[in-house]
């Protein structure tokens, strides 16, 4: 891949952006599992996504590689690592595709109401394919402008729902018990998976300690935008109103309408939402792309955007249909994913403890 | 002669049909259709020969002195005995001094002549008076000379041919920018003369390691241009890659440095200028201190600096010799005017046609009322008076002198009155339409003003095609090729995206003293912190 440098910002406001928009426009972001609380499932995301993300920096370090698809080749070996790259353009694929249902959502439900989702689905992708097509450079750097605007949006429809917090509908705790959870939080951890891009993106360019650095601003600013988010919502909802609202965000916004603190501003601010959802659609369409080219060898990933795309569309038009299989699916692959470092450390561990033994 | 011919010799039927019809003929072949090749280029020999006679008539082959009677060949002897011409374009060169300070000295009796060195050091060391001559043995080298204005001297049984600078055309004097005006700061503006554009910089720029290097530009018409940089500061990359392109162009002709900014930039069909285009000498000789590069073309009032980003072609030169919260100010005004210039119509648009409902009820009560009896839909009508607002500013701009304004600003109430009285246009369609125009001549770059018309047409059919969600699709993607966009390897959205440390010169004008002496996003051999 011929791509230019992009730097630490540039790489914290592109995952941060794209780490918010997931949390808080894909379609099942809000939507709790067995009456489990949406929070306490973010929050476990939260905790499992930082502790692969550490364990594959440590895998890093341990096997002496640039980046992660070096540290995975050394233990795994190259068929292993197309496996990952498959795997993880597969994560990524599913991002974008929840995502665009999600906001598609917003827009079908509230703007266009007599519009085909499958019209606001082309017409989204159509915006987000040359983003995509333009590369890294050109995401990275436009999400360094569209972040405070993301950042300073979201906050003043925070501001606006103040009045609407309550705080009984943070419990109880426990829900429906540890496991559904746990299962809540495994199934949100493709929010989180643009953490490990920053590994094979930002490392090899800039180096480790850039990369620790920008992974820690990314992780640091979408924990704190994307819980505080999560936990008002949740307080301005009651839990079994939350399951079944897909779009909570412009849910928000009426909200604020409602308390008349900014009049019809709410809406206005899912339109600067919307500028983050397209560069996150694009940002994810382009990693998927990269990654999978990476894993046939493939020089230009721009051969495979147009296919992508084209595959999104379809998966939108045919999801009611196939809704169940494939979010199983996806889950479990999810979960193999963030597992996938996990084990690899401790290969990688196993490894080098055989080495030293062998040295005595 | 038959009845027939006769009739048609009296309606001339038979007439020759011989209306010089250049089409009609294949490319350079002459009616006649003798030569149906084309002549091949004229071989020019490397090195001048020792015979005067022969260099003479090459050089008489090579002008066309059977029928250019521009070029003179002045023969003469050299203290009366060694045969020498002078050759230079009447009208080019400066005849008065040719004959001052060359020919009377050259032929001067008193002369003495040593044979211990060539008859053209000789003239160069004791005799001709001029102060910037050259020694050559090149054919080219004189052919070039003779076409700037340059006075070729050669003498007989010499291989070798003096050149002497003796320019002698018109030059407009130094004037006052008439595209880049500006209240406080320097009124001069650089003019069509390569000397005195490179002189109006070095004014400025009182530096030892400014460098000034003349090159030709490739096309046919051999156009001078001077590249100007700092030594001691300016990237060698860069530097190498301004050369590269430079002598990569094959073109037939340059004109000036329009065509050269447009061929040498990297994207050749992108709204967005690549180069800065200035006639303010302040403004070059500032970026060109910070470390970028100047090129002047001869016989053009315009310099191009590069590389640039976007904070350069949006701020005024002014900005710098204003209080740095008036400047801050004047910033944040002209920031406005453009954002209204491009967006304005688009959003009129979008929540007109799409979403009413963001628009509060007494304000879109009074839209309603005001478009009752339009017929058009709304981004018709906006487009349409875009439209002829542009046709004003274009018919403004041709009329000659005072008549200009007086156009635009007749053509400009007439029209708008007379289409708001016709329920042509609406009357708060023309304010959009109005102040977005005003906007656009805030910015301080004439490319630039079409770029924001360019954009403003585009977010306006957006808006017509999707409301909001178009137009912030579209915005997206326009930040995205602007990110996507470099010049000469500087991202265009530097300093913000990517940050660097020095953003003191984009949108908060901060004090001269705090500020950075150098864009470090020009990665200038001082290292990249300021």
């Amino acid at each position: 891949m011929t791509e230019g440098r992009i730097g630490r910002r540039e790489a914290v406001c592109i995952t941060s952006v794209s780490c918010i928009s997931k949390t808080l426009f894909t379609y099942n972001a809000f939507t709790g599992i067995n009456g489990s609380n949406v929070w306490q499932g973010f929050g476990v995301s939260a905790v499992m996504s930082a502790i692969v993300i550490l364990f594959a920096a440590f895998a890093i370090k341990r096997t002496g590689a640039k980046d992660l698809e070096g540290a995975l080749e050394r233990t795994i070996g190259s068929v292993g690592v197309k496996v990952f790259n498959v795997l993880f353009a597969a994560v990524q694929w599913f991002g974008v595709f929840m995502l665009l249902r999600g906001f598609t959502q917003i827009i079908a439900t509230n703007i266009f109401e007599y519009s085909p989702v499958w019209y606001i689905n082309v017409l989204m992708m159509a915006t987000a394919l040359p983003i995509a097509w333009m590369g890294l450079e050109a995401c990275t750097r436009t999400a360094v402008i569209i972040l405070p605007l993301i950042l300073i949006s979201a906050f003043i429809l925070l501001g606006g729902v103040t009045a609407s917090l309550d705080g009984a509908n943070l419990f109880p705790l426990g829900g429906s018990g540890a496991a559904a959870i746990v299962e809540n939080g495994i199934a949100k951890l493709y929010q989180w998976s643009d953490m490990l891009m920053v590994l094979m993106l930002i490392q090899p360019l800039q180096g480790k300690k850039t990369a620790a650095s920008a992974l820690k601003g990314s992780f640091i600013t979408s924990l704190i935008t994307s819980g505080i988010w999560t936990v008002f919502a949740c307080m301005c909802f009651s839990r079994a109103r939350l399951s079944n609202m897909p779009t909570v965000a412009y849910e928000l916004s009426e909200l604020v309408n409602a308390n008349g603190t900014l009049k019809t501003s709410g809406l206005a601010l899912v339109y600067v939402w919307l500028a983050g959802v397209l560069l996150t659609i694009a940002y994810s369409l382009y990693t998927s792309a990269r990654q999978l080219s990476a894993a046939f060898s493939i020089q230009n990933h721009r051969a495979i955007l147009p296919p992508l795309f084209a595959m999104v569309v379809f998966a939108q038009v045919i999801w009611e249909s196939v809704q169940g299989t494939v979010t199983q699916l996806v889950d479990m692959a999810t979960t193999w994913l963030f597992l996938a470092p996990t084990l690899l450390l401790l290969l990688s561990a196993v490894l080098s403890l055989r080495r030293k033994t062998h040295e005595k | 002669m038959s009845f027939f011919d006769a009739i048609k010799k009296a309606v001339g039927l038979n007439d020759n049909y011989d209306e010089f019809e250049l089409l009609e003929t294949e490319p350079g072949i002459p009616l006649d259709g003798e030569d149906t090749q084309e002549s091949p280029p004229p071989v020019i020999p490397e090195t001048l020969f020792p015979s005067l006679d022969g260099n003479l008539d090459e050089i008489s082959k090579d002008f066309q002195k059977a029928k250019n009677k521009d070029l003179v060949i002045r023969r003469f002897k050299i203290g009366g005995q060694i045969r020498a011409a002078v050759v230079f374009l009447t009208g080019m060169a400066d005849v008065r001094r040719i004959n001052d300070y060359v020919l009377r000295q050259s032929m001067a009796e008193s002369i003495a002549l040593d044979g211990s060195r060539s008859i053209i050091d000789q003239l160069d060391e004791d005799i001709i008076a001029i102060s910037d001559t050259k020694k050559t043995d090149k054919f080219d080298d004189v052919l070039f000379a003779v076409l700037n204005g340059d006075t070729a001297l050669l003498a007989e049984g010499e291989a070798a041919a003096l050149l002497m600078e003796t320019p002698g055309f018109d030059v407009r004097s130094v004037n006052q920018p008439t595209a880049e005006g500006i209240i406080r700061g320097p009124q001069e503006a650089f003019n069509e003369n390569l000397r005195t554009n490179i002189t109006l910089v070095r004014k400025i720029v009182r530096c030892t390691d400014l460098v000034s290097e003349i090159t030709m530009m490739g096309g046919k018409n051999n156009l001078r241009c001077a590249i100007l940089y700092r030594q001691s500061k300016t990237n060698d990359s860069l530097l190498k890659e301004i050369h590269s392109k430079i002598q990569q162009i094959d073109v037939d002709y340059i004109m000036g440095e329009g065509m050269l900014e447009q061929l040498i930039e990297q994207r050749k069909y992108s709204p967005f200028s690549q180069i800065l285009t200035t006639e303010r000498p302040d403004r070059a000789s500032q970026l060109l201190m910070q470390g970028c590069v100047l090129v002047i073309c001869d016989g053009s009032p315009f310099v191009c600096v590069l590389p640039i980003c976007l904070s350069n072609l949006l701020n005024s030169p002014e900005d710098i010799y204003l209080r740095p919260l008036y400047g801050t100010i004047s910033r944040f005004i002209r920031y406005t005017g453009m954002l209204l210039s491009v967006f304005l119509p688009a959003i009129y648009v979008a929540l007109l046609m799409y979403h009413p409902k963001l628009i509060s009820i007494p304000l879109i009560n009074t839209v309603l009322n005001a478009r009752r009896m339009i017929t058009m839909p709304v981004y018709i009508e906006i487009l349409f008076m875009m439209l002829i607002f542009q046709i004003v500013r274009e018919s403004g701009l041709r009329v000659p002198g005072a008549m200009g304004q007086t156009v635009s600003i007749i053509g400009g109430l007439l029209i708008g009155q007379a289409s708001v009285d016709a329920n042509i246009v609406s009357g708060i369609g023309l304010i959009v339409v109005a102040l977005s125009g005003l906007g656009s001549y805030t910015i301080p770059i004439y490319p630039l003003q079409f770029t924001a018309i360019f954009f403003r047409v585009v977010f306006v059919l957006a808006a017509a095609f999707a409301g909001m969600v178009g137009l912030v699709g579209c915005t997206v993607v326009t930040i995205a090729y602007m990110a996507s966009i470099k010049s000469f390897g500087v991202p265009l959205l530097a300093p913000y995206a990517p940050k660097t440390f020095d953003r003191s010169r984009a949108f908060i004008r901060t004090p001269i003293s705090k500020q950075a002496q150098k864009a470090d996003y020009l990665n200038t051999k001082r290292g990249n912190k300021p």
